[in-house]
């Protein structure tokens, strides 16, 4: 019978011991134990996520565990002819507090939740930056996201046009 | 310590979540978030090289942000100002203008659409917009007989009776002489929700003829 709890080692060489439940929330670990049946249980190396962002990650499964399994939505064109963006609200209170934290955290999360395949989790945090985008100017969007600018003024000139400048100089 | 830089894939994923008016803004940080952009607009418009000639509405969410893009990219258009009536932001009301006059003839003449106080004003009464209505009312728009006429040519009371909102209706009912758009509202509004309307007829007391006769009216709608 298989063992209740995994084992895992962190990018921080922490060895962390998570349910089979919450394990099997990440394709990633889902995939690794498929491949090891019958082999020795060793600790699972997860090199690309630190203790403490996989503890986040273990708090958001635990909150989430009895919840159904992600649904791929099928995208239909709406009455423009056009693929409409995905709903980027965040309507569950305990989430709400969850993303409730530095951005580098909140980064490092999105990154490690990428990696370890937990749809849910990285939805959540994709959401998250997307409504920190909004309302902001390009300076404020480099400086929160750490961004260099590196396009020309020829770039710009272009984008306005695009945008649907109507002034004389673009 | 600063976030690690996301790669463009997850940019990817990120921009998902965005309508497109909000993926603008990230065209002009950089080059990597605006080829993101781009990829975006190809996945979401079947005739994806037409993208940047359809009406393009940029983002209201803040004066800073109307602000940016009122210089940086084009003076604004009627939507633009509508959504700011409809959202009761007399800030964003007071930078795009209460009517085009400011804007640019060239632009005047590119726009589709453009617009007067009256329009504003006809946005703010539908959704009940106090502070947009006031301050329509300091600038005169509100008094007199001109302006009901302006908005009776605007359509206004059956986008009143859609809309529902009791407040409003109430206070044209009180304080304008206006029964025959009365009819024109209680009738949509009829439509829209039958136990909403009996329970105003009931609380405001209306038992006057006209009233009632409309009543019956609205009841074979």
């Amino acid at each position: 019978m298989a063992s209740e709890s995994i084992s895992v080692t962190t990018s921080d060489d922490q060895t962390i011991q998570l349910s089979r439940k919450h394990a099997q929330m990440s394709q990633t670990i889902n995939s690794m134990l498929e491949d090891s049946v019958g082999a020795d249980q060793e600790a699972i190396p997860l090199p690309n996520v630190s203790s403490e962002v996989l503890k986040k990650v273990i708090d958001w499964c635990t909150h989430h565990e009895n919840d159904p399994a992600p649904v791929e939505k099928v995208k239909k064109l709406n009455k423009k002819r056009e693929y409409k963006a995905k709903n980027s609200t965040i309507s569950d209170e305990w989430d709400k507090n969850f993303v409730n934290a530095e951005l580098r955290v909140i980064v490092d999360i999105l990154l490690a939740a990428n990696y370890l395949d937990v749809k849910g989790l990285f939805e959540l945090m994709c959401k998250h930056i997307a409504n920190e985008l909004k309302g902001k100017t390009p300076d404020q969007i480099r400086e929160r996201f750490g961004i260099q600018d590196d396009l020309t003024e020829e770039d710009k000139a272009a984008m306005r046009k695009a945008w649907g400048a109507t002034k004389n100089d673009s | 310590m600063t976030a690690q830089p996301l790669p463009p894939d997850l940019w990817t994923e990120v921009f998902s979540f965005l309508p497109t008016s909000d993926l603008c803004v990230p065209c002009f940080t950089s080059k990597t978030l605006r080829d993101v952009a781009h990829k975006i607009f190809n996945s979401r418009d079947p005739n994806y090289h037409h993208w940047w000639r359809q009406k393009k509405q940029l983002p209201i969410y803040n004066v800073e942000m109307s602000h940016w893009w009122k210089v940086n990219i084009r003076e604004p258009v009627w939507e633009r100002a509508r959504a700011a009536a409809l959202q009761d932001d007399i800030s964003t009301l007071d930078l795009l203008g209460w009517d085009d006059t400011q804007l640019s003839p060239r632009h005047r003449n590119l726009c589709e659409l453009n617009w007067r106080r009256e329009m504003i004003l006809m946005e703010a009464l539908v959704k009940g917009n106090k502070r947009t209505i006031n301050a329509c009312h300091q600038k005169e728009d509100i008094s007199g007989v001109s302006t009901v006429e302006c908005l009776l040519w605007l359509n206004v009371w059956p986008r009143l009776g859609e809309e529902g909102n009791l407040e409003m209706i109430r206070w044209l009912h009180n304080e304008q002489s206006l029964e025959e758009p009365m009819e024109w509202m209680l009738q949509r509004k009829w439509n829209k929700s039958q136990d909403e309307v009996r329970r105003w007829f009931q609380r405001e007391d209306i038992t006057t003829e006209w009233l009632m006769h409309l009543w019956e009216h609205a009841r074979d709608m």
